[in-house]
């Protein structure tokens, strides 16, 4: 074998996959999903995209932008399969914040949704951020890791999340939904190649 | 119990999209969720303040509160 097609081969299998959800759901608003895979929303309550996660991966990047339509509040998700979301209280999460000198750390079990943004969102700003998550369409425990800036007041916070859902299920998809007004923005999976 | 899911797909959609309705349960829940957030947020500023104001009671100038107030 060359060089030149052990790098073609090397490129053809290294790197990220955009996911094409099988389908979106929203619980008000409306959505749609591109065929590169790009799902946006609007005046959406909830967004769920449906048949992201398979066996195809083992690991997965999830990034989000969404802001609201007006006021502050908190995004939370929840795993789901067949189009329908695990409800029961098996998510676990612990927080990390740094501001400037300050730290400060919680730590949430037994929940029935991930808290993702745990500072609110609101209408002027939009959040972005980008999650890990490991193992979720196998029947192990699924895990994730969201790294987060925080802009504030003219100044920067960090924000790190890991999350754990306890269940030895396999998940094809996930629902973020907004506690208050409605949210708007852009959802985006990919698999890491292997 | 669920409301039946309705097609809402627009014409640029690569895939169907549904639109699922949440609960009376579901908005109920997310509402006390929102509430409990804010309280929890609310609770945060106080102590906040309640620092920095004995802070301030310790002699500490405007300066030097403003190094820790991030």
């Amino acid at each position: 074998m060359t060089r030149s097609r052990q790098t073609a081969d090397w490129g053809s299998r290294a790197g990220l996959a955009k996911i094409i959800p099988s389908s979106v759901a929203v619980g008000s608003g409306t959505g749609s999903a591109d065929s590169l895979g790009n799902v946006t929303f609007s005046g959406a309550s909830s967004v769920s995209l449906n048949g992201v996660f398979s066996s195809n991966y083992d690991y997965y990047k999830m990034t989000i932008d969404a802001k609201t339509a007006s006021g502050s509040a908190s995004i939370s998700a929840r795993l789901r399969t067949g189009g329908t979301d695990a409800t029961a209280g098996n998510y676990n999460r612990q927080w990390l914040n740094a501001g400037g000198t300050s730290v400060s750390a919680s730590n949430s079990v037994n929940a029935t949704s991930w808290d993702i943004f745990v500072y609110t969102v609101d209408a002027t700003v939009s959040y972005a951020t980008n999650i890990e998550i490991a193992n979720v369409a196998k029947a192990l425990p699924t895990t994730a890791v969201l790294t987060h800036t925080r802009f504030y007041d003219s100044s920067i916070a960090f924000n790190g999340l890991a999350f754990g859902h306890t269940l030895s299920t396999a998940y094809d998809g996930i629902t973020l939904i907004t506690s208050a007004s409605t949210i708007s923005g852009t959802v985006r999976v990919y698999g890491y190649t292997q | 119990m669920p409301k039946e899911p309705i097609d809402i797909t627009p014409a640029d959609s690569a895939v169907p999209v549904f639109l699922e309705e949440p609960t009376d349960a579901e908005i109920a829940e997310r509402q006390a969720q929102h509430e409990a957030q804010e309280e929890a947020k609310t609770a945060r500023e106080t102590v906040r303040e309640s620092a920095l104001a004995k802070l301030a009671a310790l002699g500490l100038t405007e300066e030097e509160l403003a190094t820790l107030s991030v």
